[in-house]
C-alpha cells in the first residue's frame, strides 16, 4: 500500500470488504483497505472520522468488523452522512480470526474514547455514541459488554489529558456570521433556542412568520452563539462518587451485581490492577462472566468491608494478586516525589530531624499494618487524588518549587495581615469638568435646576449638591470625599432605597392595576419585540454607507414595517372591544404602543430620506 | 511601630499591634528580669512567635550581655516559619535604624533535610544519610584519605575545615533554605556549618529533641551559656517528649540485630589487636582516667548536665572489668543474652530498676556498677575502632543505653516486660519497655543551668499542672485571652444526632451503630453546609479506622463524596504530607474537602489549616489515651505518688490539651474563622470544660453547649452568613489591635512624639472605645 509522509502501518489482515478480497491496513493516521493487486486504497478512513464500530457476534460463523466513519467535510452528500465498512476476515482459524479482529477493535475503541473524553459535544452531535455503540452492539449482553469496552476504559485509565487538543469540538472551527450559515451554527442556533424560551418566541413571531431573515435575526446576536459555542465545549468535570457497587437482593435471596459498561470503565480507572488482570485473563482464560463473578466474590474487592463480607470470598489466584499488587504500590512510598511538595506540609522532615526514642506507641495509636482497613483508607486518598487530577490535568508544574516560592509560602503562613495599616485603595479622580450640571439628572426638572444653577452661579456658586440632597431626601453629607463618608456602602444603600421609594411613589399606577388581560399584553409585548427588532436592523443599515445591497435590505424592513404597524393596529382595535374592569383600556393600550408607532414612522422618514438623499447627489 | 516597656524599646514589624501580643510582651519581659522560669499561654493564631522574637531580641540587643536566644519547636515547618519571622523581623529593624551588629541567626536540623552532597542527599531515609555521610567525613577516614589518596570525602565537608569558625558564615538570618543555598553557592556543607557556627550565633532555632534529648543534647546544647534564654514554642506536650526521650523499647529483632553487632565488635577488636594494639592501650589508659574531663567542664560550669550520665557517674573511673576491650564486648554479649532468656517468658512482668538489676545479678553476676558506664563505655569502644556506620550499632546502642539508664535510676523508671502485643493477640511479640515515668528528669538539667526557661503554648490549661510534672517553678504564669472585634471562631459541642441519641467516643457506646450513623450524619451535614475545607480529628487510628470503615458500609461517605472529596491520615508521613498537598488544591480549586485524621497524630501537631484549608474542625470525642495500657497506668501511679496529681485529672488533662490543639489548629489570625465542632456528650460537663484554655472556654456559651446535630447546622449556616460579610479591618482598632496612642492609652509608653498629640488621639480613641477607655482616663 502506498503509505502517507509519516504513515507507518501498525496491522495488516487479509479481510474481504463488498464481496471483494484485499487487505486491510491499519496505520497511525488512518485505516485503509487495498483491493488485492492494487496499490492504493479503495477505502480510506482517517481517524478523526470515524464514529463508530460494530463487531459480530461470538456465534456466528463470520468474524467481521464494522467501521463507521463520518464523510469527510467536502465530500459529496450532506454535511451529517456518514457511511459504513464491513470487513470479514478471510482466516480458516475463526478464533486466530476474532484475536486478529481485537487489535483493530482496541485501536479504534482508543481512538474513539480519546474524542468523547476532548469533545464533550459528541453528546448532541450525531458522531455521538462511541464507546457506547460499541456495546450496544452485542445485545443480549446488556450487563457485560466484550472486550470492545474494555479498550475503551483502557483508553481513558491510561488517562490521556493532552487528547483534548488533537480532537477539540467541532465548534472551534465553527465561524459564526458566515452567510449562508454552516450546519453548526444552524445546529448551535437550534441549542439556543431550545434552551432559551424567551428567544425562541421571538424567533418565532419574527423570522418564522416571516418579517426578519433568518441570517438578520441572528447577526445581531452573534455573542450569544459563541457563548453557546463555548458553553457547548466545556467538560464536566470528574465526578467525586466514589465507586460503590451495592448488590440488589433478588427474590431467592442472593444478591445480584450488575456490571454495565461505565461501572467496568470506573473499576478499571480506580484499579488498574483489575484491568491488567482483566486483559491477561479475558477472554482466553476465563470468561467475561465468570471474571467479574470472581471479582465481585474475591477479598479484593472487600476490602475494608466487615470481616463476614470478606470471607465470603475464598482465595482466588487473580484477584490475590491484584491485592498484592495494589499493596506493592500502596507501600512504594518512593513513588511520592517529596520534592515538589510543600515545604510545610512535607512532614517526613519533622520525622528524619528526631532520632527514634521512646516507648512504641500503644496499640489503639498503631495503624492495623496488615489490616483491610488500611487499604481502603489508602483506595480513598487515591481516589481523591484521580479526581483531582482528572480536573487539573497535567497543569500542576512539575519542577520543584524554587526558593521564591518557598519563601512566599512561609511568608504567607506567618504575617499577620491585619496588623497592618491598610494600603490605601487606588482611587481615580472623578474628573467632572462641569460640576454643576453633575446633578441635574437626577433632578426631577432639569430646566428648572439649570436656571437655579444659572442663578447661583450668578449669585457666586452656592452648593449644587443642596438640591441633589432635598431631591433624594437623604440626609447625609455628600459634599464630603466619599473615603471619608464613613460606612459608604450604608450611605449608598440608604441613598438607593429612597431613590427606590420615590420612584414607586411617583408611580400613579403599577401595571397589575391596569387590568389588561394577558393575551392583549402579549400582543403587546409581541409588537414591541418586533418593531425594536426591525428597528434596529433598519438603523444598523442606514449607518453605514449606503449600498445598492444594504438599500434593497432597509427597503425590505420598511416594508415589513406595515406589517408591524397592522399588527399594532390590530391590537388597538383588539383593545377596543376587549372586556377589562379598566374602563379606559383602550387609550391605555394606544399610549403602551404610541413609542413604537413613533419610531417606526421616525424610522420610516429617516429611511425615505436616505432614500432621496442619495438619488440628489447623484443627480 | 516601635513601643516602650518599662524602658526596654520594643520593635514591632508591624502597624499596629494585638492587645494580647503586649501584654505577653509584657509578661516575658518580667520573667528576662527577674531571671526566672515563665508559663505563658497565648491563643493559636494571635501571633505568638512574632511577639516573642520581637521583645527578646529587642532584649538581647538593648541590654548588655547579649542573651543568647534558644528557640526550640515542635516540627521542621514551624522551625522554617520562626527563622522566616526572625529574618522579617531583622529587615524591620534595620529599616527602623537598628544596628544590630553581627547578628547571627540560624536553625538547626538534620543531615537529611541540610545535606547538599549530590550523591548521599538522594537517599530518602535519615539514617541511611547519617551513615553514608559519616563514611565520607569521619575523621580516620579523611586522614586515611590525606595518607592514601582515591578515598572519597566530601568537599562540602573539607572546605568548612579549611576555615576558622568565625569566618564561616556571614552575619544574618538564615532560614534552613537559606542555609542550603549558602552551602551550595560556598561549596560548603550546610550542616555541618550550622554546628560549627553555634557559639557565634544569637538565636537558634531547632527542636525539642535538640535541647531535651540527652543523646543529641550532649553534641550542639552542651556549651551554652547560663544566661542564655531558652524557649519551648508549642510546648503543651512537653511532658511527653521528656518521657520519650528516656524511654527504651527492646524487642526480639533489637536483641538479634544486636548480638550480630557484638560478633561484629568482637571480629573487629581481634583484628585491631593483631594490627594494631596501640590504639586499644591508648583508650584503656583514657579509660584509666575516667571521665574526669567532662567532670571537669561540668563543674567550671561549662555545660549542660546530661541526665544520662549523671554527675556521680563522672566521680568514678570506669570500672576495671569493662575498661579492656575483649572484656566488655563480652560482657555485652552475656548482657544481651539475659535479655533474650527474659523474652522467653511468657507472662507480663513489671518491676522497678532495682529489682531489675537485682535480677540480673542474681542470674548472670553482672554488677550495677559497669552497666551505669555501658553507654559511655560503647561510644569509647567504637571511636577506638573507627567504625563510621553507626546504624549497624543502633540496635547494640540502644542496649547499652538501656543498661545505663537501668542501672542509674531508682526512682522515675519502670521495666515492663509484655509478651503479646495486646490482651487479644495470640502471636507472641515480646518487648522489654524501659519506661520513664517522671517527666522532670529530663528537663532537670536544662531548668538547672538556665535562668530563664519559657514554656508557652496556644494551650496549657490547666497552667498548674506544668510545674508540677516538671519540676519547676515560674515566676511568672499568665492565660490570655483573645480579644476579638468579631467573634471569629465559634466553638460549639454537639451531644447528640437529629435523633435526639447522645453522641460519645466512650469506650462502652463508641461502635454502637447510632452512635457511629450519628457522627456520620453530623459529617455530612458540615460537609453540606461548610465551604471548603473541614478537618476532622478522631481520638485514635484504631477508632478511625474502624469508623471509616462502617461508614463506608452504611453509605455515609458515599453522601460525604457528593460534597466533598475525601483524604485520610495514614500512618505514612510520606503519603500523608501528599494527602494534605492534594486536600489543600482541592480546597483551592473549590471542590472542598474533608481530612480525617487522628488527635496526637502528625497532622494534628504542626499542620496549620487557617482560612480555606479549615472552615471547620470537627472532634469527634475525647482523645483520651488507652487507659488499659500497663505503662500509662504506671505513670499515673506514679504522678499520684510524688505530685498528688489524680488520675482523672490528668487523664482529661490530657485529653483535653490535645483536643484543643486539634481545634486550635482552625484559627490564624483575627480576621480567619473557623467552626469548632466539639462532638461528645462529655464536652458539655463542667469539668471537661473548665480544662479547655481560657480563650475558647469564655466564647462556650449556653446556647452552643448542649446541641443536636441540627440545631448545630442552623448555628453554623447563621455564623458563616455572619463571617461571610465585609470586615472593616478599622473597627478592630483599639478593641483588638492597638496602635502607639492605644498603649498609652491603656497605661504603657508608647513612641509619640508630643503630648498633644497623645492626647489628641486618646480624646479619639477615648470616644471611639466608650466606657472602658473612660475608666482608664
Amino acid at each position: 500500500m502506498l503509505l502517507l509522509p509519516g504513515e507507518s502501518i501498525k496491522h495488516t489482515s487479509e479481510t474481504t470488504c463488498n464481496k471483494e478480497d484485499g487487505s486491510l491496513y491499519f496505520t497511525n493516521k488512518r485505516l485503509a483497505w487495498c483491493k488485492a493487486g492494487s496499490p492504493t486504497p479503495t477505502v480510506e478512513v482517517l481517524h478523526d472520522h470515524f464514529s463508530g464500530q460494530q463487531v459480530s457476534k461470538a456465534e456466528t460463523k463470520k468474524v467481521m468488523l464494522r467501521v463507521t466513519a463520518a464523510q469527510p467535510p467536502g465530500a459529496s452528500g450532506g454535511a451529517q452522512a456518514s457511511v459504513t465498512h464491513t470487513f470479514t476476515w478471510k482466516h480458516a482459524d475463526k478464533d486466530a480470526a476474532i484475536a486478529d479482529r481485537e487489535k483493530y477493535v482496541a485501536e479504534l475503541s482508543v481512538i474513539m474514547s480519546k474524542r468523547s473524553q476532548g469533545g464533550a459535544t459528541a453528546s448532541g452531535s450525531s458522531a455521538a455514541p462511541s464507546g457506547h455503540a460499541t456495546s450496544a452492539a452485542t445485545p443480549g449482553q446488556s450487563g457485560e459488554s466484550p472486550s470492545t469496552a474494555t479498550a475503551a476504559a483502557s483508553a481513558s485509565a491510561s488517562g490521556v489529558p493532552g487528547s483534548s487538543t488533537q480532537s477539540a469540538s467541532e465548534y472551534v472551527k465553527v465561524k459564526i456570521g458566515a452567510v449562508p450559515a454552516s450546519a453548526e451554527e444552524i445546529k448551535l442556533r437550534q441549542d439556543v433556542l431550545s434552551k432559551n424560551a424567551e428567544l425562541a418566541k421571538l424567533h418565532k413571531s419574527l423570522v418564522v412568520s416571516g418579517l426578519v431573515p433568518e441570517d438578520e435575526f441572528w447577526s445581531t446576536r452573534k455573542h450569544i452563539l459563541e457563548t453557546q459555542a463555548i458553553q457547548s465545549q466545556l467538560r464536566k468535570g470528574e465526578s467525586s462518587t466514589w465507586l460503590d457497587l451495592a448488590p440488589t437482593t433478588q427474590e431467592s435471596g442472593n444478591f445480584k451485581y450488575t456490571i454495565t459498561p461505565s461501572v467496568a470503565r470506573r473499576v478499571f480507572k480506580e484499579f488498574p490492577q483489575v484491568k491488567r488482570a482483566y486483559v491477561e485473563n479475558v477472554p482466553h482464560r476465563i470468561s467475561e462472566k465468570q471474571f467479574w463473578k470472581s471479582f465481585v466474590a474475591s477479598q479484593f474487592f472487600n476490602r475494608g468491608r466487615s470481616a463476614e463480607a470478606g470471607k465470603g470470598g475464598g482465595r482466588d489466584a487473580i484477584f490475590d494478586k491484584c491485592t498484592q499488587e495494589e499493596d506493592a504500590l500502596f507501600d512504594n512510598t518512593s513513588r511520592h516525589d517529596l520534592e515538589l511538595l510543600n515545604n510545610l506540609l512535607n512532614l517526613t522532615r519533622t520525622e528524619e530531624d528526631s532520632v527514634e526514642t521512646g516507648n512504641a506507641a500503644d496499640f489503639t495509636m498503631r495503624p492495623a499494618s496488615k489490616d483491610s482497613k488500611l487499604a481502603l483508607i489508602r483506595r480513598f486518598n487515591r481516589h481523591s487524588e484521580l479526581v483531582l487530577q482528572s480536573v487539573l490535568g497535567n497543569k500542576r508544574k512539575p519542577d520543584v518549587p524554587s526558593s521564591v516560592v518557598t519563601s512566599q509560602a512561609l511568608e504567607s503562613a506567618t504575617v499577620l495581615n491585619d496588623l497592618a495599616v491598610p494600603e490605601a485603595e487606588k482611587r481615580v479622580k472623578l474628573n467632572i469638568q462641569d460640576k454643576s450640571r453633575y446633578f441635574t439628572s437626577m433632578t426631577t426638572d432639569a430646566s428648572n435646576t439649570r436656571s437655579t444653577t444659572d442663578a447661583h452661579e450668578s449669585q457666586g456658586g452656592a452648593d449644587p449638591l443642596v438640591s441633589a440632597r432635598s431631591t433624594l431626601k437623604v440626609s447625609f453629607d455628600i459634599s464630603r470625599p466619599l473615603s471619608d463618608c464613613g460606612d459608604v456602602q450604608a450611605t449608598m444603600a440608604s441613598m438607593l432605597s429612597s431613590a427606590h421609594r420615590q420612584a414607586m411613589q411617583r408611580r400613579p399606577n403599577r401595571i397589575q392595576e391596569l387590568h389588561i388581560p394577558d393575551d392583549l399584553s402579549h400582543a403587546v409585548a409581541e409588537c414591541h419585540g418586533a418593531g425594536t427588532e426591525m428597528l434596529r436592523h433598519l438603523w444598523a443599515l442606514l449607518r453605514l454607507p449606503p449600498t445598492a445591497d444594504r438599500q434593497t435590505k432597509a427597503g425590505k424592513i420598511v416594508v415589513a414595517f406595515d406589517g408591524v404597524l397592522k399588527r399594532i393596529d390590530e391590537t388597538i382595535a383588539k383593545a377596543r372591544v376587549a372586556e377589562s374592569k379598566n374602563a379606559n383600556i383602550a387609550t391605555t393600550v394606544e399610549r403602551m404602543l404610541q413609542p413604537i408607532t413613533t419610531s417606526l414612522r421616525t424610522g420610516k422618514q429617516a429611511y425615505e430620506h436616505r432614500r432621496l438623499v442619495p438619488a440628489k447627489s447623484a443627480a | 511601630m516601635r513601643f516602650y516597656i518599662d524602658d526596654l524599646p520594643v520593635i514591632f514589624p508591624y502597624d499596629y499591634v494585638y492587645p494580647e501580643q503586649y501584654q505577653y510582651m509584657c509578661g516575658l519581659k518580667k520573667s528576662l528580669d527577674g531571671r526566672g522560669h515563665a508559663m505563658l499561654e497565648m491563643p493559636s493564631g494571635t501571633g505568638k512567635t512574632i511577639s516573642l522574637l520581637s521583645l527578646i531580641i529587642a532584649y538581647q540587643q538593648f541590654y548588655p550581655g547579649r542573651r543568647k536566644l534558644v528557640y526550640c519547636s515542635r516540627t521542621v515547618p514551624e522551625i522554617d516559619k520562626a527563622l522566616a519571622e526572625l529574618k522579617r523581623l531583622m529587615e524591620y529593624r534595620r529599616s527602623q535604624g537598628c544596628e544590630d551588629k553581627d547578628f547571627l541567626g540560624l536553625g538547626l536540623t538534620s543531615r537529611k533535610n541540610l545535606c547538599i552532597h549530590p550523591r548521599v542527599s538522594k537517599e530518602r531515609k535519615g539514617t541511611v544519610v547519617d551513615a553514608k555521610c559519616r563514611q565520607i567525613t569521619a575523621s580516620w577516614v579523611r586522614n586515611k584519605a590525606k595518607a592514601e589518596g582515591n578515598i572519597e570525602v566530601c568537599d562540602f565537608f573539607e572546605k568548612i575545615q579549611t576555615l576558622e569558625s568565625s569566618e564561616l558564615l556571614p552575619t544574618g538570618v538564615y532560614t534552613l533554605d537559606d542555609l542550603m543555598d549558602y552551602g551550595r553557592a560556598s561549596g560548603m556543607c550546610p550542616y555541618y556549618l550550622a554546628r560549627r557556627v553555634i557559639p557565634f550565633a544569637d538565636v537558634i532555632i531547632y527542636s525539642f529533641h535538640y535541647m531535651l534529648d540527652p543523646k543529641v543534647a550532649e553534641m550542639v546544647s552542651k556549651e551554652f551559656e547560663k544566661d542564655s534564654i531558652i524557649v519551648f514554642d508549642e510546648a503543651h506536650n512537653i511532658d511527653s517528649i521528656c518521657i520519650d526521650s528516656l524511654s527504651i523499647d527492646l524487642n526480639q529483632r533489637t536483641l538479634r540485630a544486636s548480638t550480630d553487632s557484638v560478633e561484629r565488635l568482637t571480629e573487629r577488636v581481634e583484628e585491631m589487636k593483631s594490627q594494631n594494639s596501640e590504639k586499644l592501650r591508648d583508650e584503656y589508659e583514657r579509660l584509666v582516667d575516667g571521665l574526669r574531663d567532662a567532670l571537669a567542664a561540668r563543674e567550671e560550669d561549662l555545660i549542660l548536665a546530661n541526665p544520662i550520665l549523671p554527675d556521680r557517674v563522672l566521680h568514678e573511673a570506669i570500672p576495671g572489668n569493662i575498661r579492656k576491650a575483649e572484656h566488655f564486648v563480652r560482657f555485652l554479649k552475656r548482657f544481651i543474652e539475659y535479655l533474650k532468656a527474659r523474652m522467653r517468658v511468657m507472662h507480663v512482668v513489671a518491676e522497678t530498676t532495682p529489682s531489675f538489676l537485682q535480677h540480673i545479678k542474681e542470674i548472670t553476676f553482672i554488677e550495677r556498677k559497669p552497666l551505669r558506664f555501658c553507654a559511655e563505655r560503647l561510644a569509647s569502644l567504637v571511636r577506638t575502632l573507627e567504625i563510621t556506620d553507626l546504624e549497624e550499632y543502633g540496635a547494640l546502642a540502644k542496649v547499652a543505653a538501656f543498661a545505663t539508664l537501668c542501672a542509674t535510676y531508682d526512682t522515675g523508671f519502670m521495666v515492663l516486660f509484655e509478651p503479646y502485643e495486646s490482651d487479644h493477640s495470640t502471636v507472641p511479640n515480646p518487648v522489654l519497655h524501659l519506661a520513664c515515668l517522671d517527666a522532670a528528669i529530663a528537663i532537670k538539667p536544662v531548668f538547672q543551668r538556665f535562668h530563664t526557661v519559657i514554656i508557652t503554648s496556644g494551650t496549657l490549661s490547666p497552667m498548674e499542672m506544668y510545674p508540677k510534672m516538671l519540676d519547676f517553678v515560674p515566676v511568672v504564669q499568665d492565660s490570655l485571652t483573645m480579644t476579638l472585634a468579631r467573634q471569629c471562631f465559634a466553638p460549639l459541642v454537639v451531644t447528640r444526632g437529629s435523633d435526639q441519641v447522645t453522641m460519645s467516643s466512650k469506650f462502652e457506646v463508641r461502635n454502637d451503630p447510632a452512635v457511629v450513623r450519628n457522627y456520620g450524619n453530623l459529617l455530612i451535614e458540615m460537609a453540606r453546609a461548610v465551604p471548603d475545607g473541614i478537618v476532622a480529628f478522631f481520638p485514635s487510628y484504631l477508632y478511625m479506622e474502624s469508623i471509616v470503615a462502617m461508614w463506608n458500609e452504611n453509605g455515609v461517605l458515599k453522601d460525604v463524596w457528593k460534597h466533598k472529596l475525601i483524604f485520610v491520615e495514614t500512618p505514612d508521613a510520606a503519603e500523608t504530607s501528599v494527602a494534605l498537598q492534594n486536600y489543600r488544591t482541592a480546597c483551592n480549586n473549590g471542590r472542598g474537602a474533608v481530612l480525617l485524621s487522628v488527635a496526637r497524630g502528625k497532622v494534628s501537631e504542626g499542620i496549620d489549616f487557617d482560612h480555606n484549608y479549615g472552615r471547620a474542625v470537627i472532634m469527634f470525642g475525647i482523645p483520651y489515651q488507652y487507659t488499659e495500657s500497663r505503662i500509662l497506668k504506671a505513670r499515673l501511679e506514679f504522678m499520684r505518688e510524688s505530685h498528688q496529681i489524680r488520675e482523672n485529672d490528668f487523664l482529661t488533662f490530657d485529653a483535653l490539651r490535645h483536643a484543643s490543639q486539634c481545634i486550635g489548629r482552625v484559627l490564624r489570625g483575627k480576621t480567619d474563622y473557623g467552626l469548632m465542632v466539639l462532638a461528645d456528650k462529655r464536652y458539655s460537663r463542667s469539668d471537661k470544660r473548665s480544662k479547655l484554655p481560657k480563650w475558647i472556654n469564655t466564647c462556650l456559651t449556653d446556647t452552643s453547649l448542649n446541641l443536636s446535630t441540627d440545631m448545630a447546622v442552623a448555628l453554623t449556616r447563621k455564623f458563616l452568613n455572619l463571617m461571610a460579610q465585609p470586615f472593616d479591618m478599622q473597627a478592630q482598632l483599639g478593641v483588638s489591635m492597638w496602635a502607639n496612642e492605644h498603649i498609652v492609652l491603656y497605661g504603657g509608653r508608647g513612641d509619640i512624639a508630643s503630648d498633644a498629640a497623645v492626647a489628641a488621639v486618646a480624646n479619639g480613641a477615648a470616644l471611639a472605645n466608650g466606657a472602658e477607655a473612660m475608666e482608664v482616663e
